[in-house]
């Protein structure tokens, strides 16, 4: 069962590098375009709304990666004043 | 001579992969404090499940994705057959195949990736990191490569040590670090929010994935909240153009 989730796995992931190597009608090039966008948003969603801590020390913390996003910070840093952020105040509350 | 330039693109093309696997590498690290304790977390519920030592390091290191090896985990725990496990964690992994396209796509026409090997270890958060990497307009497959091999590593390391000292490692969720995860995909979203349509798509695939997650497993709902989602992208942006 392992070896068979493993093997099945590893052709979704090179699979996908095969698929996309001739040429696609437009409609689908602009369809996996947008697939970033959708994809990382929906990965987001949940951790932030039901993770752990408050309510509120995950969305300040995500407000500062945010931040540091936005003024061109590198993305560790991004990450470390969010978790920095998200800590402080779960131990203030 | 056609031969010489035949040799000379792949040689440089190795060269300039050497320094984007490292660079793939590094950038991965920033995630090891989250990966640490959800490989340990899967470790000790894989082992209460049932699940030998090596059974567990082999799910680790031959299918190595956190949401299907806890489905596995969570599904035999309730007694499911293997078939239906096998069956729910293949679709759960389907998504890949999406990450591989959409990387195939921002690949230069001339870059070979040899997807076999490079996309091997392709995970969410790698192909967020790569595609970070592919937007700064630099090769693609050594830096997915290098990414993978990060959070395969440290997967690995976490699982093994999981499964020597389980009983004795601190409770991870006390800290909190699973929260590396969502700040991670906000931090990758955060450039790409460029114009109306991509504020509607991300909000979009964000409440359609909080929506269908009460409903299925969050597996599931994932493939069809970015399918659906990028799909109104994708209608909204035609009917823009017109």
């Amino acid at each position: 069962m392992i070896l068979t989730i493993g093997a099945a796995t590893w052709l979704a992931r090179a699979g996908g590098f095969y698929f996309a190597r001739r040429s696609f009608p437009p409609i689908i090039d602009r369809f996996l375009s947008w697939v970033p966008v959708a994809a990382f948003a929906a990965l987001a969603a949940p951790g932030l709304i039901d993770g752990p801590g408050a309510t509120s020390s995950r969305l300040l913390g995500a407000l500062a990666t945010t931040v540091v996003v936005s003024r061109a910070g590198p993305y560790w840093a991004a990450l470390l004043a969010g978790m920095g952020v998200f800590w402080l105040l779960s131990a203030i509350v | 001579m056609t031969t010489d330039e035949h040799r000379a693109s792949p040689r440089l093309a190795g060269e300039q992969s050497a320094g984007s696997v490292t660079r793939g590498f590094v950038a991965a690290l920033p995630l090891w404090p989250g990966v640490i304790p959800f490989a340990v977390a899967f470790t000790i519920a894989a082992r209460a499940t049932g699940f030998s030592a090596v059974e567990t390091q082999l799910l680790s290191l031959t299918v190595f994705a956190g949401a299907a090896q806890i489905t596995v985990v969570s599904m035999a725990a309730s007694g499911a057959a293997a078939l239906s496990i096998t069956f729910t964690a293949i679709l759960l992994n389907l998504r890949h195949l999406l990450y591989g396209m959409v990387l195939r796509r921002m690949m230069a026409p001339d870059e070979r990736p040899r997807p076999e090997i490079s996309g091997s270890m392709l995970t969410d958060e790698g192909f967020g990191l790569t595609i970070r990497h592919a937007r700064e307009g630099r090769g693609i497959s050594g830096f997915m490569l290098g990414s993978g091999l990060s959070l395969y590593v440290v997967w690995n390391l976490s699982t093994l040590t999981g499964l020597m000292f389980g009983a004795m490692l601190p409770d991870p969720e006390r800290i909190g670090l699973a929260f590396i995860f969502p700040l991670t995909f906000i931090a990758l979203l955060r450039p790409l929010m460029r114009g109306r349509i991509a504020f509607v798509t991300a909000a979009a695939a964000a409440l359609l994935m909080l929506a269908l997650s009460s409903f299925v497993s969050s597996g599931i709902a994932l493939p069809v909240a970015i399918c659906a989602a990028a799909l109104l992208g994708t209608i909204l942006e035609t009917r823009a153009g017109r």
